[in-house]
């Protein structure tokens, strides 16, 4: 029995979502679905969601593995300051984008091109990519390289080979997890958004919370609606990406 | 320059005025009993999980990794929607309990990695040995896997606290503003007009994370001077 059980956690989390997205499926009608597509806050609410969440999460893996990438081959405690984004909530990171975006164009909070709260998942995501991506960096074996190079494989394949196919899992997860936080999150938007269009999870937070229970089937259904897409997203994913790495990996003797 | 780029935005939190206050004070006995609650659960429920998915081979597990985690996926405050209104029948609605629960969703799936990366790390054969070495499992914890599980003990606690203390809508939606939260005073703050009060809020969030860790790391530095004492000679054949 010192190989733990995972039934506990399964079934906790399992139960906890399927029952989430079966109530809410319960409480909606198909007049429901409609509506909603033909819905142009909503549709545009979700078209100002997905840019703020692209850019943030594209911006935050290139630039967090790039410097676990750099910081993989050092020591030293440099790479430690990247930690203390860590200790700040979200909610903390949201002021210091009010404190100090305020007063300058362009970039100041409330503005239409959303560049505050984006800057706020940056300084918050960055951190949170370099230290999901610098283990699987400093777990790199460079004589795969080697090998590759001894082999006269091209410069792409060598790096393939040696680096890409043991990178390419971790990278797209964590860029994942990072694009569904960003894109659903609450409170970062709701304190640095505009008032129109809000974000998808403002939107339907406030429609959810509204006093007006007329509208909360219409909650129900964009929850039911998002689930499904990102559930689809996420099969589609493990599907295509998983085996591709997968054969190499298992050869591997760690 | 990264560093500088990380610290410089944090140097405007420096109070240049000494404020308090007490209804940010009066959330601290629920906000502290929650994460600390919360932690717990959170250790005991991903250590065990975390193991499995490192140790135990088979189609089986890798659906339940995935299960798992669903929440780093799916938008967790939407679902909660439709958990409210189960809450609400269950009776777990407004209380403790009902929110503790609920934000066991959005900390749990880190949880459970990270110890899954710290087993594997360890690796299969270390685990073999220990087990040979030590059969109590009791023991075995408190001794070898315990004090080697520190780092991941760390960050598990910080994550769970840092990402408890963001939690405006969810503790909201399923707290009914009855179970308050630091968030739930500091988040009215921040789209007030005092600068002053949101800075003092703000200084709370950063400070509790930092508290927690550093007692936690008190703690830890304790456990394993005790077992350094405790084991001294104990298992070393060659000493005797």
């Amino acid at each position: 029995m010192w190989r733990g059980n995972a039934w506990p956690a399964t079934l906790l989390i399992t139960g906890m979502v399927g029952y989430g997205l079966f109530v809410s499926l319960s409480m909606t009608t198909w007049e429901d679905y409609s509506r909603l597509f033909r819905d142009p806050v909503f549709l545009e609410s979700i078209g100002i969601s997905l840019y703020v969440a692209v850019s943030s999460t594209v911006l935050s893996v290139l630039i967090g593995a790039w410097l676990a990438g750099f910081f993989a081959k050092q020591t030293g405690w440099t790479a430690q300051v990247l930690a203390i984004p860590l200790f700040l909530p979200h909610l903390g990171a949201a002021y210091l984008a009010i404190l100090y975006l305020s007063d300058l164009p362009v970039i100041s909070p409330h503005e239409v091109n959303q560049f505050s709260i984006i800057l706020t998942y940056l300084y918050k995501e960055i951190p949170f990519i370099f230290f999901y991506l610098l283990p699987v960096y400093r777990r790199l074996d460079h004589r795969y390289e080697e090998l590759g190079l001894m082999l006269g494989l091209s410069r792409l394949k060598r790096f393939w080979h040696g680096k890409g196919v043991f990178l390419l899992f971790p990278v797209l997860e964590a860029a994942f997890i990072v694009f569904a936080f960003t894109l659903f999150a609450y409170e970062v938007p709701a304190l640095l958004g505009v008032t129109y269009p809000k974000l998808i999870g403002v939107y339907t937070f406030d429609l959810y919370t509204q006093g007006d229970l007329s509208r909360q089937p219409e909650a129900f259904a964009i929850s039911v609606l998002l689930t499904g897409i990102l559930f689809l997203l996420l099969v589609i994913f493990t599907r295509t990406i998983r085996p591709l790495t997968e054969r190499i990996s298992k050869g591997r003797v760690e | 320059m990264i560093g500088l780029l990380v610290l410089v935005p944090l140097l405007g939190l420096i109070p240049s005025t000494w404020t308090w206050n007490p209804r940010l004070f009066e959330t601290l006995t629920t906000t502290v009993s929650m994460i600390a609650v919360l932690t717990l659960l959170n250790h005991l429920i991903g250590y065990v999980t975390g193991k499995a998915i490192a140790f135990r081979a088979g189609r089986l597990i890798r659906y339940m990794e995935l299960l798992i985690s669903l929440p780093l996926f799916l938008p967790v405050l939407l679902l909660s929607f439709g958990l409210y209104l189960t809450w609400i029948r269950l009776g777990l609605a407004d209380q403790f309990i009902g929110v503790l629960l609920v934000l066991l969703l959005p900390t749990l799936p880190y949880t459970i990695r990270m110890y899954t990366n710290a087993f594997q790390a360890l690796g299969e054969q270390m685990m073999e040995q220990m087990v040979l070495i030590e059969p109590s499992r009791l023991k075995r914890f408190l001794f070898l896997t315990g004090p080697m599980m520190r780092s991941a003990i760390q960050s598990v606690t910080l994550l769970v606290t840092v990402i408890a203390l963001s939690q405006y809508a969810l503790v909201t939606l399923i707290g009914g503003g009855v179970v308050q939260m630091i968030a739930l005073e500091a988040f009215p703050l921040y789209s007030g007009n005092s600068l002053v009060a949101a800075k003092e809020a703000t200084i709370w969030l950063l400070v509790l994370p930092f508290l927690i860790y550093f007692v936690q790391l008190i703690l830890l530095e304790g456990w394993v001077q005790v077992v350094r004492r405790l084991l001294d000679g104990r298992y070393d054949s060659a000493r005797q």
